[in-house]
């Protein structure tokens, strides 16, 4: 479920930022917080096999509780 | 593999935890895959991706990079591993590219079986910890530009990761709940 945008300030890579292995580094070199200002972030829940329900429970409640703290989600406007 | 998150998405853990208290109990510590227990799904996931091309259409960038090393001969591989193993001193890719090739069928159960004993972990963990849910996040990088999944490819996601530990050995569970 979507979550968050990326900020190109608050989500720069730090400078600091050495890269451990080599899948890393390519991820990274993808990585342009400037270019990816306002794409969508999200996150999944897991839940084991045949318990949808629960997921479908839990998404709802992450929901509920960013709405709550007034940081829900708002689509693009296109 | 697969452990790299972007900083939007370490952004979304911090800051929020704040708000979840009443529901999020701490951050787990899962049984970590080595890369063996990945390397059999690592070049199918590959392969099944690479089907549906007719003759006029070029396949997406990263995979076409995979198919190009699969059909490399092995020793090959062996060296580029070597080369990232002893000369750069990158372990984790060293030893996920020793694995790429196409297995027969021994070599392929072989290894399926060390995925199953991975899933059988993460169920007892699982179990243990009477967990409901799990929050994660999807993948390591936000939309990324066209092409650009000639690298990233490498870097798995985490809804291909947890699809292989599957959660998990359900029926048994399912059926003595609904039939005592």
């Amino acid at each position: 479920m979507p979550i968050t945008r990326v900020d190109s300030t608050l989500d720069k890579l730090s400078r600091a930022f050495r890269p451990r292995n080599k899948i890393e580094k390519d991820a990274y070199m993808s990585y342009d917080a400037d270019e990816m200002h306002g794409l969508p972030v999200g996150v999944q829940i897991i839940g084991r096999r045949l318990e949808e329900e629960k997921v479908l429970e839990g998404m709802k409640l992450i929901e509920g509780l960013l709405k709550g703290n007034g940081i829900a989600y708002t689509h693009m406007s296109i | 593999m697969g452990t790299v998150i972007h900083p939007a998405h370490s952004r979304v853990y911090k800051s929020d935890r704040n708000s979840w208290p009443m529901h999020v109990r701490y951050a787990l510590s899962p049984p970590i895959p080595s890369a063996c227990v990945l390397r059999p799904t690592y070049p199918s996931s590959v392969v099944a991706g690479s089907l549906p091309v007719r003759w006029c259409e070029s396949n997406d960038p990263g995979v076409t990079n995979g198919l190009f090393a699969l059909r490399l001969p092995r020793f090959l591989i062996k060296l580029y591993s070597w080369f990232y193993r002893y000369i750069l001193r990158d372990e984790v890719y060293a030893s996920l590219v020793e694995g790429w090739s196409l297995k027969n069928t021994q070599e392929f159960y072989a290894r399926v079986g060390r995925r199953e004993g991975y899933r059988a972990e993460w169920f007892e963990y699982w179990q243990k910890e009477e967990l409901d849910l799990v929050l994660t996040v999807p993948n390591a990088l936000p939309a990324i530009r066209h092409g650009d999944s000639r690298r990233t490819w490498k870097a798995c996601g985490y809804t291909f990761l947890f699809n292989i530990v599957g959660v998990m050995l359900p029926t048994l569970n399912f059926i003595s709940d609904f039939f005592p």
